[in-house]
């Protein structure tokens, strides 16, 4: 019993935090057609950058803050200055080159900080609860609290402010959005900053539970991959759902078949998805131009 | 040029019934209804958006109808993927010619004989200009550049030639491709005015070799000047089918005309 | 066709005439120093001593997985990061071979072309449905499945990897040394002639027709679907080759080699060298295979001569490089995405153009 709760509990998080980094690739994709394989790299800088805050003395709500709004800031200016205007232009060239980008990304945290996991001082306290059989720290809540109200308020600013509503018309229909008058590399900007700030968030929200352990976190950014496709590439809401289910998926296999095998079935099932239903669960059905 | 001339005679017909295309959750063709007689030039014309080369990628296997039917002789279109439509006789040539651009001419004309299979394909030379004339006026390709005049850019880039050469070149691979039945879409867009005339002349030629023409264009005059019969469309209905003098003096293309005239130069490039 | 013909045709006049005709080309002068370059490196690397047939021997096998990727990537468009995942299969079928009766010299290679081509077509299903993104996300899915299961396989049975036997060729040790090297190059050369012919027939033509559009190769009569498949095949057989090579080359297979960042590694070469060709693929699996141990030779000095501390970067040298090779990946991908290639031929440009300006008084005039 207390193995099955565990393992629910353990879905949870996991979840969230493949979910946080989920609603970033889901932006970008929305907003300018890029699939970003840089948001491990984006997590990695977020953790370390937590890191060495929060060693450095600060709070910890501040420490989360600050990191946020550097890398976003930082994941913004990426884009404008190396991005942008080959990003217009072709949507796949820059999916590709994000690719660089998590290796540049990668490197620089590597040369910095080393390899080997550096464990984080008690930000948030150690306590534990136990719910149902399962050992809850807050640690884990707080995680699950992150993902779930940034994933509630992105879809709130898509559905109501104007940048949302630009954002959409965007990914509806980026050709005529540019004749409405919509700047598609300002909302690109935007999309980017958000995509980064999330990816921070989640980065910490993973290294809140262990250390910060960067192979660790650059698998999540990869792993994350099968979550957007199950949940639906572009929808921020069915990033949250694919990343929970996901990550369910995950630990049922670790229970039943064993740990070798998670890295294959998660991406079988990604294999699956993507040739019979592309759209994944949430996704509207993409439009295959000829 | 022999064998041409007998497909002629077994008259295939182009039917077109009732066809609708749902594409993206929108209807893009609505009950569309038209025949193409064997050996006639028939004018598609409407204003950007009206669904003509939906049209066409109908007719040509790559956008399948969610109703009616495309019949050509006694084959169902439909059931025809669309690099077989070569097997059918029917060629087809671009709304847009960007797409190639690191391919010589001569090498894009011999894709329209370029065979599938991979023992074929091996023993392909259509593409290289070789040494022997004799070899080379073996190949569909180099014959059909030199019936357009167009010898002397066989071996350039097609991104090097002007897009005049380019429509044309497209228009020799549509002829290579399927010579019997020609679907050409906007063969004079991108073209400035005195370099239709060549244009102009390459389908009265292949008028009087026979072929049977589906011709699209957004220049009511260059259609009406070439074509047997005339379809006028908007928003992905038929307007008016008939002679090109009637359909273009009917109330309702005239309507469809200057109403659409305020956003005619928004030139959103489509593909295809 | 009588012997005077011949002579006259070899003769050293037609022959300079020839080589004037080919070299009038714009782009054959980059041809020209790239494979000038290349050769000379080789032979550079022939003679060199151990070290230096030591860095050919892995130019020559990641030369040919970098071919292998270019006939995919480069030639029929199809962007794909499951490289490192062939090479897997490659390393992984011939240790399994050792120790069986096929492990003799020329099986191994040809069953891990077998089995190349075969998971290649597999590989290239969903291309059938769908490209691009989809295409690369599927080609990533397949990286990590690959890993996963000789993973798996390995720490079942060889926990340190699979060994592989020395290379012999009939009774003669070709492991090491000049004999290996002259075996790489010989293979490479094989399978770069290969390519080179195969491409210039009808099948070369139809994988340029599809990486351009694969709508308007339908429209012609080209079976897209088809010509995916065999390019996909084609890749797949040649980088499982480039992986049996590697497992000679290190003396086992060990799927840790294998990972995504070796992937990366292969689509950044051709990418560096010029994705158009496979002179670039070649160009750039050396540029990248030799560049870190030039870097390791030189500069911690060069740094020291800028007055830069070197610490970090020889601390850090595996990873600095990582960085380095995925900055430049970023990079050319944006702005020079034909690499190497693309840089000298705007050179070329560039030279021909003053040439004739100051022959003929004016510029070249622009194409009709
Ligand atoms: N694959 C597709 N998915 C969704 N909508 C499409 C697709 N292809 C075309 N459309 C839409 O269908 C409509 C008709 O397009 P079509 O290209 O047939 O017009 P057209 O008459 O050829 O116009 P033009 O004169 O600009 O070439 C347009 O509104 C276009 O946006
Ligand atoms: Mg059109």
């Amino acid at each position: 019993m207390s193995v099955v709760a565990q393992a629910v509990v353990g879905t949870i998080v996991t979840g969230s935090v493949y979910g946080l980094v989920g609603v970033g690739f889901a932006l970008l994709f929305r907003a300018s057609k890029v699939l970003s394989f840089a948001q491990g790299g984006f997590m990695l800088l977020g953790a370390f950058v937590f890191y060495s805050l929060v060693t450095g003395g600060r709070p910890f709500l501040p420490a989360v803050l600050v990191t946020m709004i550097t890398v976003a800031a930082f994941s913004a200016v990426v884009y404008v200055l190396i991005f942008a205007r080959v990003a217009a232009r072709e949507a796949f060239a820059t999916s590709v080159a994000t690719i660089g980008l998590a290796g540049v990304l990668q490197a620089a945290v590597g040369i910095r900080y080393g390899t080997a996991p550096l464990s984080l001082p008690d930000v948030v306290s150690t306590r534990a609860f136990r719910i149902l059989g399962a050992v809850v720290q807050v640690a884990d809540i707080v995680a699950v609290v992150m993902a779930v109200t940034v994933v509630a308020a992105l879809v709130l600013i898509l559905r109501h402010s104007q940048i949302g509503l630009r954002m959409n018309a965007v990914a509806d229909n980026a050709t005529l959005a540019v004749h409405l008058g919509i700047s598609s590399a300002r909302i690109a900007t935007v999309a980017w900053a958000l995509a980064g700030g999330t990816a921070a968030l989640a980065g910490i929200a993973f290294s809140l539970r262990s250390a910060v352990d960067p192979v660790g976190v650059a698998n999540i950014g990869l792993l994350a991959f099968p979550a957007i496709i199950l949940g639906g590439l572009g929808s921020v809401g069915g990033a949250l759902a694919g990343g929970l289910l996901l990550a369910g998926i995950q630990n049922a296999v670790r229970i039943g078949i064993g740990a070798g095998w998670v890295d294959f079935v998660s991406f079988a099932l990604m294999l699956g998805f993507l040739f019979f239903r592309p759209s994944g669960l949430f996704g509207k059905a993409e439009v295959v131009r000829l | 040029m022999n064998a041409d001339s007998e497909v002629k005679t077994d008259a295939r017909r182009l039917r077109v019934d009732g066809v609708d295309v749902d594409l993206g959750g929108v209807r893009i063709l609505r009950g569309v209804t038209f025949d193409v007689r064997p050996g006639e030039v028939f004018g598609i014309v409407g204003p950007n958006g009206a669904g003509k080369t939906t049209i066409l990628n109908v007719i040509d296997g790559i956008v399948r109808p969610s109703a009616g039917t495309v019949r050509y002789g006694d084959v169902d279109l439909c059931r025809v993927r669309p690099h077989d439509m070569r097997k059918h006789g029917i060629g087809r040539s671009l709304q847009s010619t960007h797409y190639f651009r690191d391919l010589t001419a001569l090498q894009l004309v011999a894709l329209g004989e370029l065979p599938n299979s991979i023992v074929g394909a091996l023993r392909f030379a259509g593409h290289r200009k070789r040494r022997k004339a004799q070899a080379e006026a073996r190949d569909k390709g180099m014959e059909a550049l030199r019936q357009f005049g167009l010898e002397q850019y066989a071996n350039r880039p097609l991104s090097e030639l002007s897009s005049a050469v380019q429509k044309l070149v497209d228009i020799a691979r549509a002829v290579v491709t399927g010579g019997e039945l020609l679907l050409l879409d906007e063969p004079t867009s991108g073209v400035s005015g005195h370099e239709r005339g060549g244009i102009g002349e390459a389908l009265r030629r292949l008028r009087t070799l026979g072929r049977t023409i589906v011709l699209i264009d957004h220049d009511p005059g260059f259609v009406t000047g070439n074509c047997d019969r005339l379809m006028a469309m908007n928003f992905g209905e038929v307007l008016d089918v008939g002679l090109p003098d009637e359909v273009m003096s009917s109330e309702a293309v005239k309507r469809s005309y200057l109403g659409e005239s305020a956003n005619t130069d928004v030139g959103i490039e489509r593909d295809l | 066709m009588t012997t005077d013909a011949i002579k006259d045709r070899t003769g050293a006049g037609v022959l300079g005439r020839t080589l004037g005709r080919m070299l009038g080309r714009q782009g054959s002068g980059t041809q020209f120093v790239m494979g000038a370059g290349l050769l000379a490196a080789a032979l550079w690397a022939l003679n060199g001593g151990p070290f230096l047939n030591l860095v050919g021997q892995s130019c020559a096998v990641y030369a040919v997985a970098a071919i292998g990727q270019s006939v995919l990537i480069g030639s029929a468009g199809q962007i794909a990061l499951s490289g490192a995942a062939f090479m897997a299969i490659g390393a992984f079928v011939t240790g399994s071979l050792a120790g069986t009766p096929l492990e003799t010299f020329p099986f191994p290679l040809l069953i891990c072309a077998v089995v190349g081509w075969l998971v290649g077509l597999l590989s290239g299903l969903p291309g059938l449905r769908f490209r691009g993104l989809y295409l690369l996300l599927s080609s990533l899915a397949l990286q990590f499945m690959v890993t996963a299961v000789t993973k798996n396989y390995q720490s079942a049975r060889h926990p340190a990897g699979l060994e592989v036997p020395p290379l012999h060729i009939g009774p003669l040790d070709v492991s090491t040394g000049q004999s290996f090297y002259i075996v790489l190059i010989t293979l490479l050369a094989t399978v770069y002639l290969v390519v080179a012919l195969v491409e210039r027939t009808g099948v070369g033509l139809a994988w340029r027709a599809i990486r351009e559009s694969e709508e308007a190769a339908a429209v012609s009569g080209v079976d897209a679907v088809r010509w995916k498949l065999y390019a996909f095949a084609m890749s797949g057989a040649i980088t499982a080759v480039a992986g049996c090579l590697m497992a000679y080359l290190v003396g086992r297979a060990d799927y840790e080699t294998y990972n995504l960042n070796l992937s990366i590694a292969l689509i950044t070469m051709i990418y560096i060298g010029g994705i158009r060709s496979r002179l670039g693929a070649l160009t750039g699996a050396v540029i990248i295979t030799a560049l870190p141990y030039i870097l390791q030779l030189r500069l911690p000095g060069w740094l020291a001569g800028l007055g830069i501390d070197a610490n970090w970067y020889t601390e850090n040298q595996s990873i600095a490089n990582a960085g380095l090779f995925n900055l430049l990946f970023l990079l050319v991908v944006l702005f020079e995405p034909e690499g190497v290639q693309g840089l000298l031929g705007k050179a070329e440009r560039l030279l021909r153009r003053t040439l004739s300006g100051r022959r003929t008084g004016r510029t070249t005039e622009s194409p009709a």
